[in-house]
């Protein structure tokens, strides 16, 4: 009997310990890979996005068309497309103007941008499309959109077209 | 016999008492270390969903006031409280690079208006871009070249962007 107390004692023991162990392990493991998931979630939305400015035309002195075709491996959704950041820096009879614009697609106000059409190498896109008030559809890698901007003032010299995605991929353009 | 059986009987109770006090003692730092752990854990989660990035400076050669545009580029939202005094930022070239006051009544100083709030809670969400105004005691001159720098509130992940003129 006293043998079997050993033994029994023994095993409480043990299985106390191993419970701990676990206890500490699951948290540890759990807390760890929760981190390391958030982290390479970050990095991986970031590495995938991309955009680049493909040209920039200027039909009138305050009028802007930019080309911006998205190069990454993700869609942008159009939801996302409201919190792209469009900023123009310009010569303006002598002196340098920058400005943050506003999107507006209903183009009434003063200054701002718009989308104005989606193509896929040079058609209609195929996926996805985005409505005219940007409420759904995606920018499919590929695709270009053409983004129209108006300014108060006159375009007088050479300037800057800064566009930036929604994860923050910049994409710079010359407004010749 | 029975003597033994009494004694090692004895014995056995005594390990388990011993065995349970030590594994209460145990149990209970273990609990200490693991919530330790789990704060660590928890900061750096904090840190790395934290994220600004400066996309734009502007400003003119004569002009006292700067304009810089600063994206939220984390996973997550950062509070309407957390947005101006417990940032920092910097400005300014060579000797004169330093800390600007947040919504001081005299130059210098800094504020902001969130230029893309399209939910309108006034938190810096991500994607949202922050429109921060710094008005100096100097004029800038031109030729020179400006430092900023932007901090958010948990003092990591800064940006620094140049403004030439």
């Amino acid at each position: 009997m006293g043998s079997f107390g050993l033994v029994v004692a023994s095993i409480v023991l043990l299985g106390v310990l191993c419970l701990m162990t676990f206890t500490v392990n699951e948290t540890v493991l759990t807390s760890s890979y929760s981190l390391l998931r958030k982290y390479l979630s970050v990095g991986e939305a970031v590495g995938r996005e991309e955009i680049r400015i493909e040209g920039v035309s200027k039909p009138d002195t305050m009028i802007l068309y930019v080309n911006v075709t998205n190069s990454g491996r993700d869609e942008i959704e159009a939801e996302e497309i409201r919190y792209m950041d469009v900023m123009v820096k310009y010569e303006s009879n002598g002196s340098v103007v920058s400005k943050w614009l506003t999107l507006d697609q209903d183009e009434t106000s003063s200054e701002g941008w718009a989308v104005e059409s989606v193509a896929l190498g040079g058609g209609e896109e195929l996926f996805n499309p985005i409505a005219p008030d940007l409420s759904r559809g995606c920018l499919d890698p590929g695709e270009t959109m053409t983004l129209k901007l108006w300014v108060e003032d006159e375009i007088t010299g050479s300037g800057q077209v800064l566009v930036v995605s929604p994860r923050g991929c910049k994409a710079y353009g010359v407004i010749g | 016999m029975s003597t033994t059986v009494i004694a090692e009987g004895i014995v056995a109770i005594s390990i388990i008492i011993a065995s349970s006090m030590m594994a209460a003692s145990l149990t209970s730092s273990f609990q200490l270390m693991n919530q330790k752990y789990v704060d660590v854990v928890s900061s750096y989660e904090e840190r790395i969903s934290v994220a600004t990035e400066i996309i734009m400076v502007s400003g003119e050669s004569g002009g006292n006031s700067v304009k810089v545009w600063i994206k939220n580029v984390g996973i997550k939202g950062i509070d309407e409280g957390l947005i101006g005094e417990p940032s920092l930022l910097f400005f300014g070239n060579g000797s004169g690079y330093g800390l600007i006051p947040y919504n001081s009544s005299t130059p210098p100083s800094w504020n902001y208006t969130i230029a893309n709030d399209l939910d309108g809670d006034g938190n810096w969400d991500p994607f949202e871009t922050l429109e921060v105004t710094i008005t100096l005691d100097y004029n800038l001159e031109g030729g020179e070249e400006y430092k900023v720098t932007f901090y958010p509130y948990t003092g990591r992940n800064g940006d620094t962007e140049v403004l030439s003129l």
